[in-house]
């Protein structure tokens, strides 16, 4: 190889160790290369919010989060997985004794064409006087649901009815708002109620 | 016959069936059974207010030599009755129709019970309160069809039980 060649070659890779400068600048600057810092909050869920309660008082995360909470979404149209769930609910939080009032259970309506704050207070009277439903237009359920992690759709039935899927899992919040955790259907009474406990600060 | 024994026998017959049929109901209320298909522990929860679905739930027992199909529910107090099942998969609920039936393999039997197989009741015509019984057709492909009469428990309830014992939780 002559000079004149490797004097080629040399510029050949100045202009590619610029060229890898540029991008690995660009990449960097735009935050490619950033690795999550992993945070105290391990799990951000819940947001800001408009709804209204059973009883038409409108509720924001301000007010939901004075207590800890037990939430779990549903609808009163669902015969099944829906009641025994609140059913579960009203039982453990029986348990709690003295203690019940340390932790609220809310029912977040994931059908707000069908469940208005009325249709919601007679569902709910039929499991505990100390729970509470949320419901609003399709944009605030919407809202919530994202800002909360639930997930819902809209089943059409043959008959021209509907039915909805959602997320079957109770998730449990500190006073203030902290996440917690979940209970769900196949873990015991005693497991459950820990997780209660645990998060009522009990 | 004169006109007044056939009042008398009326009204004697009348009294007696007024007497036996609500005992007779207590008994088999719940249960039914039929060549050798049998259903028992029975129970109704219907969801009251505007929503007017309900869930039914009992035990399925199939004690001849031959495979059976529940292909279908029939009810005078509700729009219909669909046989569904309850799933939950990846965290979300979602309720299946069982559109081929539910079957009862020979010698055995299915539960069906909260968060699982059910029979969904839509568009409960009825006022149907704690206490009421709500009235089924069970259709099989080889039993035919079974009446059954349904306690119906409150909407916290988990099992026939509380009904008559006042069990509570």
């Amino acid at each position: 190889m002559g000079t004149r060649n490797l004097r080629k070659l040399r510029l050949a890779l100045w202009a590619a160790v610029a060229v890898a400068l540029t991008v690995t600048t660009w990449l960097s600057i735009h935050g490619v290369f950033d690795v999550p810092q992993p945070s105290r909050e391990a799990i951000a869920i819940g947001g800001p919010f408009t709804m209204v309660d059973h009883t038409g008082r409108t509720v924001t995360e301000n007010d939901l989060h004075q207590k800890a909470t037990a939430l779990f979404a549903g609808f009163t149209y669902c015969p099944d997985v829906c009641p025994t769930t609140l059913t579960r609910l009203a039982s453990l939080v029986e348990q709690l004794g003295d203690d019940a009032d340390k932790i609220q259970v809310v029912l977040f309506s994931v059908d707000p064409e069908r469940d208005t704050p009325e249709s919601l207070k007679t569902y709910l009277s039929n499991f505990s006087d100390r729970f509470i439903a949320l419901t609003g237009t399709a944009q605030q359920t919407a809202d919530f649901a994202k800002a909360y992690r639930i997930f819902y759709e809209k089943v059409p039935q043959d008959n021209g009815d509907y039915t909805m899927n959602h997320t079957a899992g109770v998730f449990l919040f500190r006073k203030g708002g902290e996440f917690q955790g979940t209970v769900d259907a196949h873990e015991n009474d005693d497991v459950a109620l820990r997780k209660l406990k645990m998060a009522a600060g009990l | 016959m004169t006109m007044r024994t056939t009042l008398i026998a009326t009204l004697t017959a009348l009294t007696l069936l007024w007497i036996v049929l609500p005992s007779l109901a207590q008994e088999e209320s719940g249960a039914g059974k039929l060549d050798g298909v049998e259903i028992a522990g029975a129970w109704a929860r219907i969801v009251p207010g505007g929503a007017r679905t309900g869930a039914v739930y009992f035990t399925l027992r199939n004690g001849t030599a031959t495979d059976d199909v529940l292909l279908e529910v029939r009810t005078p107090a509700a729009q219909s009755a669909r046989l569904h099942e309850s799933v939950t998969k990846d965290g979300v609920a979602t309720m299946k129709e069982l559109s081929e039936g539910l079957t009862v393999l020979a010698q055995s039997e299915v539960v069906l019970k909260p968060g699982a197989a059910h029979i969904m009741l839509v568009g409960v015509t009825r006022t149907l309160k704690v206490g009421d019984v709500l009235p089924l057709q069970i259709v099989f492909r080889q039993a035919g069809t079974l009446d059954l009469q349904v306690p119906v428990v409150r909407l916290g309830a988990t099992g026939p039980a509380e009904q008559h014992h006042n069990h509570g939780n």
